[in-house]
């Protein structure tokens, strides 16, 4: 197993470790950061395509043994947020906004497949009456942890990082 | 590097099959059968390191709510001032209804049933994310919890129940969850509902054969079910509602809460049929009053 893989994998433990113990009892205005999202897209900015989108799966299928809603649904949804990553990261990494609003975008689109998805599976997440802002503001929140996160995780790749970037 | 692109999206196509075959089966299984023992298996692997992280970042989540909440704090403090002088005046009344009410669980040998059940007190080490409502605990089969069991806040009110557990740590969905079950209540007025969940704020209250209005301010509390054993406080009546049809919808906000839940109270009690509460009681001479009272829930 590469170092990369490892570097990515010890990532994504700390990150559920930090959103499940942290980030979620500190929600601000009733929503917090997605990190291990967020983690998914600062790995897959770096690694090939493949191992990408294993992660993805792995992480999503960490947080789905942990929490209480079908295993396999958020699974679904980080392997899509990593093949999102993957094929769009040639176009955004022009600059750090370009950067910010993909980071924007596909954390948008995981958390709204992760909504409409889990509502098909029981879990009635579009009847909540919250769940328009924590779809608004999550992915802001996202996008503000990016700044922090992606140069991180850009820093810990370091020579070892597949690709060349911005952050 | 052309075909890396088409083999990532193989990769995909595989692992979204792989996502919906595990959600099926998931489901099928009701979160039994090889997904709960990976379920265990994995939490009991970040339980550990979920408690101590917990213990480690407290003082920062109690940094953050301090701020958070320093604006109100002398509203507050004046709010409760005038809040005490208030309650002085009542005490001595109310002691003296206590005293009444002892005097009258004596002399008819009741208790209430959250006192007759064995408890655990636990603290919560993890919260899901913006859509799973759920939480773990720190304690599992090893102190006795078990699936199936209610969990109450430092207050006696109702907070969920036990879904999963592991010999350490254990899965708890809320009442506020909309995947969560109804929770059957009676008002003080005896009108029987249902409670549901809506994944934030206030829960829907529905009552399906009124025959008398429910006002703002109504205590409803558990009816006993095979969910959650009788009498547990569990939220008070929101807006007022009149029978239309003899049904009465409205809502009503829940009396634990759960923004700031750190520690909680699990409730040793399982649904029991009459049947097996008697052979319980056959088998044991001594200690039964617990597992009657278990039984009675139901």
């Amino acid at each position: 197993m590469s170092r990369r893989i490892l570097i990515s994998l010890a990532a994504i433990g700390a990150a559920v470790v930090i959103q499940t113990t942290l980030l979620a009892r500190i929600p601000v205005f009733g929503v917090a950061p997605d990190l291990v999202m967020l983690t998914v897209i600062a790995c897959s900015r770096s690694l090939r395509a493949e191992p990408a989108v294993v992660l993805g799966f792995t992480a999503g299928l960490i947080l789905d043994l942990l929490g209480s809603a079908p295993l396999g649904l958020r699974s679904m949804v980080l392997t899509t947020v990593a093949f999102a990553t993957v094929r769009t990261r040639e176009r955004f990494e022009i600059s750090i906004p370009t950067i910010g609003l993909a980071v924007w975008g596909i954390t948008l689109g995981g958390s709204l497949l992760l909504a409409v998805v889990g509502t098909l599976f029981g879990q009635k997440t579009l009847s909540d009456p919250d769940v328009v802002k924590q779809l608004l503001l999550g992915p802001v929140y996202d996008v503000l942890l990016g700044l922090v996160v992606l140069p991180l995780m850009t820093r810990l790749f370091g020579s070892d990082r597949e690709r060349e970037g911005v952050l | 590097m052309n075909d890396r692109p088409d083999r990532a999206t193989s990769f995909l196509v595989i692992l979204v099959i792989l996502s919906f075959a595990l959600m099926t089966l998931d489901i099928r299984s009701s979160g039994g059968g090889a997904t709960g023992t990976l379920r265990s298996g994995m939490q009991s692997v970040f339980a550990p390191v979920q408690k101590v992280a917990t213990a480690i970042v407290d003082p920062i989540v109690d940094l953050v709510d301090g701020i958070a909440h320093a604006a109100g704090l002398r509203d507050a403090n004046k709010q409760l001032q005038q809040r005490i002088s208030e309650l002085e005046a009542r005490l001595d009344q109310v002691a003296t209804l206590e005293a009444e009410v002892d005097a009258l669980n004596r002399i008819l040998g009741l208790k209430p049933a959250e006192e007759s059940i064995p408890t655990v007190a636990a603290r919560v080490i993890a919260r899901g994310d913006n859509f799973d409502d759920s939480f773990q605990i720190d304690r599992g089969t090893e102190q006795g919890v078990l699936v199936g069991n209610p969990v109450v806040d430092d207050t006696g009110a109702l907070v969920g129940i036990v879904t999963s557990v592991t010999a350490v740590s254990a899965t708890v969905v809320p009442i506020i969850s909309p995947s969560a079950d109804g929770v059957q209540v009676k008002s003080q007025t005896n009108e029987s509902g249902v409670l549901r969940g809506r994944g934030s704020g206030d829960l829907d209250f529905e009552v399906l054969d009124a025959s008398e209005p429910v006002l703002s301010g109504y205590l409803l509390r558990t009816a006993g079910s095979e969910r959650y054993p009788v009498g547990i406080k569990v939220a008070r009546v929101a807006e007022d509602a009149h029978p239309e049809a003899q049904r009465i919808i409205t809502t009503a906000t829940p009396l634990a809460d759960f923004s700031k839940l750190d520690f909680v109270v699990v409730l040793q009690w399982t649904f029991t049929t009459s049947a097996e509460t008697t052979t319980t009681t056959t088998t044991t001479t001594e200690g039964t009053t617990s597992t009657t009272a278990s039984g009675g829930g139901g």
